[in-house]
């Protein structure tokens, strides 16, 4: 599968995104307290909406050269 | 390349390599000179120096990413203007923080608590992470808002950037609680008083997140546009010679906000404490 480059910089933001969300997993693990995943929780949605509309934005652009 | 970029290539990467070698024997082997504070970090893995160099590489490869894209792109001299200016940039304005506060010039700040590599006293991956959400947010504002005003374009990726910030600061000062190894501080710790917090983490800090990454966007998009006015030799200095300029914005702006504002009306008010 050829991954298009134009997508490489939402990749290298999701997986930062997936590591810090493996932070919080721990924390909640290691306290009993759900604030810290809540707080991702609210703020993801917003994210993963954006990075959705921008995927479909760059599937529907021919890459740039 | 031609051969200014290669020329600037081998410069701009060697003065970089420089600082980081030089901040990173200053603080290991001689922390008495920048006076760094003596702590437990917290570490999630029994082997604390791999899981540091693990950091250190992590990191990388997601610049690596992004920088394989920008490369193709925008070229090579623009890439590096992003890659080493956002660097320079943020590692120098969170030192200067950390210094002011450190020895008594303004108010207290923060610290960071563990690294493998440093630039001044700011770890590796935190540079380069700067790098890789400045320009990951940034060009998802670009998509998002296509042909939109660059003031418009970098205050959009400026907030994305903060948003983010917003849930992972509070995750990584209290990470000592998650740490396998017994540590007393997080990935870094905030010493400022007397100031309003959010999710216990003082605003300044969102803040300075918005105002960096606003400004920078700004001069990266600002300064190549004269490359056919000024040539590359030029270009290349004033982006750099406006990074100064820059930091005396963030200091004064940020510190203003800070002193006139916060601390006189909304000083110990705590938005959504962390229990």
């Amino acid at each position: 599968m050829k991954i298009n480059k134009e997508s490489f910089p939402v990749i290298a933001l999701v997986l930062m995104i997936l590591l810090d969300i493996g932070d919080a997993f721990l924390l909640v693990q290691a306290t009993g307290n759900a604030i810290y995943l809540t707080l991702a929780l609210v703020a993801l949605p917003l994210f993963l909406v954006i990075l959705v509309v921008v995927l479909f934005r760059l599937k529907k652009e021919p890459e740039s050269e | 390349m031609d051969k200014f970029t290669r020329a600037f290539t081998i410069v701009i990467l060697t003065i970089l390599g420089i600082c980081i070698a030089v901040s990173t024997i200053i603080h290991h082997l001689t922390p008495w000179i920048f006076q760094v504070p003596s702590v437990n970090p917290p570490y999630l893995f029994a082997s604390p120096p791999i899981e540091l160099i693990v950091m250190d590489v992590a990191s990388l490869v997601g610049a690596l990413i992004i920088f394989n894209y920008s490369i193709h792109k925008y070229g090579l001299w623009r890439s590096l203007l992003f890659l080493t200016g956002s660097f320079i940039f943020t590692g120098l304005e969170e030192s200067m923080w950390i210094f002011l506060g450190r020895f008594g010039v303004t108010f207290p700040s923060y610290f960071f608590t563990r690294g493998a590599l440093w630039f001044f006293e700011v770890p590796f991956y935190t540079c380069i992470g700067w790098y890789v959400v400045a320009f990951a947010c940034v060009f998802l504002a670009e998509k998002l808002l296509p042909n939109r005003h660059f003031l418009v374009i970098a205050a959009l990726g400026a907030f994305l950037a903060m948003d983010l910030d917003l849930w992972t600061d509070p995750v990584m000062v209290n990470l000592n609680y998650a740490s396998v190894i017994p540590a007393n501080v997080g990935m870094w710790v905030w010493n400022m008083e007397y100031t309003l917090k959010f999710f216990g983490i003082p605003l300044m800090n969102f803040l300075g997140w918005f105002l960096v990454i606003f400004l920078f966007a700004i001069l990266w998009k600002v300064v190549p546009k004269r490359l056919d006015q000024w040539g590359y030799r030029k270009t290349t200095l004033i982006f750099y010679g406006c990074v100064p300029l820059l930091l005396v914005a963030c200091l004064l702006v940020l510190s203003g906000i800070e002193v006139l504002i916060i601390r006189n009306f909304f000083a110990d008010v705590s938005i959504f404490p962390i229990p």
